[in-house]
């Protein structure tokens, strides 16, 4: 897997994690990969997933079950943030792309607005 | 400890064992060729004693075919050794858990298996085939003979373990040279005058052993199994024959064979430790 | 935190090719560290010298706490740049071989890659592409439970579908007590299971360092940064 340049492997790991949580690839309580097959899968070393899962965990996100495995949080809560925080996120980085093709701030909404009623 | 000589045998088996089928091969057909020309002239000079034709027979077969045989084999076993040096197989060979001594010593025992084998099996063959062509009983003839030497078995004993050690001297000297060679030159060309080192070695060797003989006049005689000193060994004319081990008699000098077995020790250590910490696999 | 590598002030001379001046490099066990460097930089010889192959000018060496010698030769399984095998055997007889040699040889392990990587038992070397004996070998070199892994180059000269097998097996080999070296030029289809890079140019170490570190620091990918250093 090729990663993109900049950030370290491992956030960008957490990053493909949590978008596979979101998106409800994985969902809640849902036992994640073993940091062996996801290393596998990804192409990585495994202590970069390691890494990444030690990560997810101090963030809450999942937590280990010593000799089971990592499993994704049963919180409601925190992956309501997490989809929030993630939504956040892209909001704000396509506003930096709007602005950059010329677009201010207020005009962002209308355009959106267009863009549905086009869509229907 | 012999782990390694297993593979190396495998390794060379097929060269060996093609070597020694054809010349069991030729063997067959130089004595068929000489039976029956040898059948013509007979015919026609009126015979010959029954000794001599045997005798005629095999001289030609086995000297042409033995000498050539085990020289090929002997060539192509050394050169599988400098090849180990030199080649590709080498990242392999000195990556195995293994000693310079146990790498040399499995070199050297398949070499003297090999040898011995070509030998042991091309004499029998020749002397069986030379037997059932001449309808003539060589082996009884040659154990008569054999029985009524004094010591028979000690001299048998004797011949076998002074060549078995004469060729280990000589490969080792080989496997020697051609190492001092690989540490010293880089260039695998220039590395192949290891040749001219090994005569040399084998001139001076040759040379300290005969020196040895001769100032140390200690030597055993197998056929009596006693000791003679100087004045008797002048007498029997040995003197003068120490270049190798045994004299014609079947006279041992002891300072001789002591020589021999520090510089088979001497000769196997160094190379064993030239191969461990000095070798450079490129 | 164990030092299974040691590498002190190493130097390396020949007449005309790679030397190596200066190498200070430790390796810790459960690592994965990557030689990275253009052909001709020393990483070969780099290797040799922790093998056994070649020995030092100056410098010292110690693998498990020992010079190179038959002892490490026991606890380093060594993947060559090139094809070692003895053109006579077979599968088996290398399988046999590395058996016989080797205490940590794991059969059912061998059985398991050859079954992956499509090789049969009864094929022999002679026969072979140069993608199947690079996967023989590199099959016989996992199969051992060795406290040092060295891959000299796994996937150069490689297929790319060949290459993906190789990486996998690589990675499913990880262990957590032993440590893997592994020397190459081919920086983008690798640097994602290195702990930690070396850049060696000219026989010199140019810059070394833990790679998410490094990726962090320079803000780039390890692939960005060779290119950056030998470009």
């Amino acid at each position: 897997m090729n990663f993109d340049s900049g950030l370290p492997i491992y956030i960008q790991i957490v990053e493909i994690i949590k978008t596979r949580i979101a998106t409800g690839i994985l969902k809640r309580g849902e036992k994640l990969p073993s940091v062996r097959d996801m290393a596998t899968e990804l192409k990585v070393n495994p202590n970069t997933i390691q890494r990444s899962y030690g990560e997810l965990e101090r963030e809450n996100v999942v937590f280990t079950q010593r000799g089971m495995g990592t499993f994704v949080t049963e919180e409601e809560s925190i992956l309501e943030e997490l989809k929030g925080n993630m939504a956040r996120e892209k909001i704000i980085s396509f506003m930096e792309d709007m602005e950059r093709l010329g677009y201010n701030r207020d005009e962002i909404p209308a355009i959106i607005k267009e863009t549905i009623l086009e869509g229907k | 400890m012999f782990k390694y000589a297993k593979y190396e045998l495998r390794g060379t088996m097929k060269f060996l064992m093609g070597a020694i089928i054809l010349a069991l091969g030729a063997s067959t057909g130089i004595q068929l060729f000489i039976r029956r020309e040898a059948g013509n002239t007979l015919r026609y000079l009126g015979g010959m004693p029954r000794e001599s034709e045997l005798i005629a027979f095999l001289v030609v077969a086995l000297v042409f075919v033995l000498i050539g045989s085990i020289i090929g084999g002997m060539v192509y076993l050394i050169s599988s050794y400098r090849r180990e040096l030199y080649e590709d197989r080498g990242y392999l060979t000195f990556s195995l858990p293994l000693s310079g001594g146990q790498l040399l010593g499995s070199k050297l025992i398949v070499a003297l298996f090999w040898g011995t084998v070509m030998g042991i099996s091309i004499i029998l063959y020749n002397l069986i085939l030379a037997q059932m062509l001449i309808g003539y009983n060589l082996f009884g003839e040659l154990w008569k003979i054999a029985a009524q030497i004094d010591n028979f078995g000690f001299l048998f004993a004797g011949s076998v373990i002074t060549s078995l050690m004469e060729s280990a001297v000589t490969l080792l000297l080989v496997y020697f040279a051609i190492t001092v060679s690989r540490v010293s030159i880089k260039s695998r060309k220039i590395g192949s005058l290891w040749f001219i080192l090994f005569i040399v070695l084998t001139s001076i060797v040759t040379y300290i052993q005969e020196f040895i003989a001769k100032q140390l006049p200690m030597y055993l005689d197998l056929s009596r199994m006693e000791m003679i000193g100087q004045k008797e060994a002048y007498i029997m004319g040995i003197e003068s024959q120490f270049g190798g081990t045994l004299s014609i008699q079947g006279v041992v000098s002891i300072p001789g064979l002591l020589f021999q077995i520090v510089l088979i020790a001497g000769a196997f250590i160094a190379t064993a430790y030239m191969l461990e910490r000095k070798i450079d696999i490129v | 935190m164990d030092n299974i590598v040691e590498i002190k002030g190493l130097n390396k001379r020949y007449d005309r090719k790679e030397a190596l001046r200066n190498i200070d490099l430790s390796i810790e066990k459960g690592k994965v560290v990557g030689i990275l460097g253009p052909n001709g930089s020393g990483k070969t010889t780099l290797i040799k010298l922790l093998m056994g192959l070649l020995h030092p000018n100056t410098g010292e060496i110690r693998i498990d706490g020992q010079s190179p010698g038959v002892h490490t030769k026991s606890v380093i399984s060594y993947l060559p740049d090139r094809n070692p095998l003895y053109s006579w055997m077979s599968v088996k007889d290398a399988i046999q071989m590395f058996q016989e040699f080797y205490q940590d040889f794991d059969e059912k392990k061998a059985e398991g890659l050859l079954q992956f990587m499509k090789l049969d038992r009864t094929m022999k070397v002679s026969n072979m592409s140069k993608g199947m004996k690079e996967k023989l070998n590199l099959a016989l070199v996992l199969s051992r439970r060795a406290k040092v892994y060295i891959l000299d180059e796994p996937i150069a000269g490689v297929d790319p579908v060949a290459r993906d097998q190789i990486l996998d097996a690589i990675i499913d080999n990880y262990k957590e007590d032993s440590a893997m070296i592994i020397t190459t030029h081919l920086v983008r289809d690798m640097e994602n299971i290195f702990d930690q890079v070396v850049f060696l140019g000219d026989g010199e170490i140019i810059l070394s360092g833990e790679a998410e570190r490094l990726r962090e620091d320079r803000n780039m990918q390890i692939d960005g940064l060779y290119k950056e250093i030998f470009g």
